[in-house]
């Protein structure tokens, strides 16, 4: 286990790559991805062999490739090709099992029945392993993450971590003024779930959370975020979900990653 | 048919790692795989969406996963589960839908399945059976079960008779009801042929009649058979798009093979009246009277 300052590094340069990958390849989504990359570096170093990481919010996909550069899975050269035609990265997750990405995303409300289905499947066969799922707060929207809540607990699937990036921002607005989800911890607990509220910025809470188990009982990590972190600009500003940096903009929001150490 | 298929999961859930995951429906037909074999059995709840890829999960963890639900539930409310989490990637899941066409006669078009055949044949990877009878029914789901990849299993209801010969044919997805001396066959898929072979017995003289057991992919031995005939009349409980007649069309012309093709299936915008499962099929064109005049006037 790495330790926390190394991975604020990790986290640092992923930021970097995003912000470059986003600009070279004009895409979109690049605050959902920013909000997310401490949740993204703190589930890779917690992940063991008979483990899976399952990304829900399959639009935060540039973040989660360029953490996998940082964890070795993926190579910068293969970053490059972002937004290229020819590319083995799509603009949403998309499964290739020989990079470790057992599951497509970008529609949402696919990640966690499926994450509910492999912890199950394990439970089952009775074998080790424990799954991770990554969601956005837009997909509490999702009729499939309440079935799946339900599922989770009634399977007794205590197996099954799942996070929430609660940047609070989705895709039009505000979560709250888009659609009421608070409180949102007390309608995890009410369904079943152990709830555990932390700062999803901060590498060392979200690694000591991650870490959990509670006997008969799924998790489910409210990551508080903020959209776009780490660029003063992007932080909380809706318009950074579609739009990509021009030179001008890359050059200050690189600047700022890089000086915010 | 929904027995036959009860009964090869329970005989084989153990040898084949099969989880059957029901979205709450089958009272009195799960019992015994429930109490003998509880880890190959889960009631997910009325979750059709989530349950699909939930079944995706147990895929990747070394199931076997059957999803079970009745008439449209299965394929359409989850479709886009289907498509993402099944077909694109290429899981081995079978879904199976009990109620094909107009089972659930006078429980409304709530539950009609007769669209299922156009919706699932445009899923990428996913194969089609549709048995005749409870005997073919049991080999559908061998076949499903074995096979490593995504299959749709569309059955009848429940109290239906086995017709024709049980030989095994050399093929499974076609088989070959009666013979007759003309240039035109009817080709039925699923438990309308029974009613095919009613029509057939009220004209006095050998028709040929093809039972489609595996709609899709279609197989080279059902073009085969089908294209030495001049004229092949297509009976389906199912509606005019994108069924077996859609199936054959597409096929034939793509291949240029010159087969008149003629076509009955179920007229949807006739269902209005509530009645039983006769009634029902009467109503949508489907009766043996309305198949024999078909027939008649192809001749």
């Amino acid at each position: 286990m790495r330790k926390v300052d190394e991975l604020k590094h990790v986290s640092m340069e992923v930021r970097k790559k995003l912000l470059v990958m986003i600009a070279q390849a004009k895409a979109a989504h690049i605050g959902s991805s920013l909000s997310a990359i401490e949740i993204f570096v703190a589930c890779m170093e917690t992940l063991q062999d008979s483990d899976s990481l399952i990304v829900s919010k399959g639009h935060a996909a540039a973040g989660y490739y360029a953490t996998l550069v940082e964890f070795g899975i993926l190579s910068e050269q293969d970053l490059k090709t972002y937004g290229t035609n020819g590319s083995r990265l799509f603009g949403h997750v998309t499964r290739d099992v020989s990079l470790g990405i057992p599951f497509s995303t970008g529609s949402l409300g696919h990640g966690l029945p499926y994450g509910v289905g492999l912890a199950l499947g394990l439970k089952r066969k009775n074998r080790a392993g424990k799954i991770f799922v990554i969601a956005s707060d837009g997909e509490m929207n999702e009729g499939t993450t309440w079935e799946s809540a339900l599922l989770a607990n009634h399977n007794g699937l205590d197996n099954l971590v799942l996070i929430v990036d609660r940047n609070g921002i989705q895709s039009i607005g505000d979560t709250e003024a888009t659609l009421r989800l608070e409180p949102l911890d007390l309608k995890w607990r009410s369904f079943g779930w152990h709830v555990e509220e932390v700062d999803g910025h901060d590498l060392s809470s979200l690694l000591f959370a991650l870490r959990k188990s509670v006997s008969g009982k799924p998790i489910v990590l409210i990551a508080k975020t903020i959209k776009g972190k780490g660029v003063s600009f992007m932080e909380g500003d809706n318009l950074w979900h579609y739009k990509s940096p021009n030179q001008e903009e890359l050059k200050s929001a690189l600047d700022e990653v890089s000086r915010n150490k | 048919m929904r027995n036959s298929f009860a009964n090869v999961v329970l005989e084989e859930a153990d040898k084949k790692n099969l989880l059957l995951v029901t979205g709450d429906l089958g009272f009195g037909v799960f019992e015994e795989l429930q109490s003998r074999y509880p880890d190959n059995f889960l009631n997910a709840g009325i979750t059709e969406q989530s349950l699909t890829s939930l079944a995706a999960g147990l895929a990747d963890t070394g199931w076997v996963p059957i999803i079970y639900s009745i008439a449209n539930f299965p394929t359409l409310r989850n479709l886009e589960q289907i498509r993402n989490d099944i077909a694109y990637p290429n899981r081995h899941v079978v879904v199976c839908a009990v109620g094909a066409g107009l089972s659930y006669s006078s429980l409304g078009y709530s539950h009609f399945a007769l669209e299922d055949l156009a919706v699932m044949r445009s899923m990428p990877n996913f194969r089609i059976l549709s048995p005749s009878d409870p005997h073919r029914a049991a080999l559908a789901t061998r076949s499903a079960i074995t096979e490593n990849r995504p299959t749709y299993l569309r059955l009848g209801k429940n109290g239906e008779k086995d017709f024709g010969s049980l030989a095994q044919a050399e093929h499974f997805s076609i088989r070959e009801i009666s013979s007759g001396r003309d240039e035109v066959a009817v080709a039925s898929t699923g438990s309308i042929g029974s009613i095919v072979v009613e029509a057939i017995a009220t004209l006095n003289r050998p028709i040929a009649h093809y039972s489609i057991e595996e709609v899709w992919p279609l197989r080279h031995e059902i073009l085969d058979a089908l294209s030495t005939f001049k004229s092949v009349l297509v009976v389906e409980e199912h509606g005019p798009v994108g069924g077996l007649f859609g199936a054959l069309a597409e096929a034939f012309q793509r291949k240029k093979i010159k087969v008149n093709l003629h076509s009955i299936h179920a007229d949807v915008t006739k269902l209005n009246l509530s009645g039983d499962h006769t009634y029902m099929r009467d109503q949508a064109g489907l009766s043996p009277q309305k198949l024999a005049e078909a027939i008649t006037l192809i001749m």
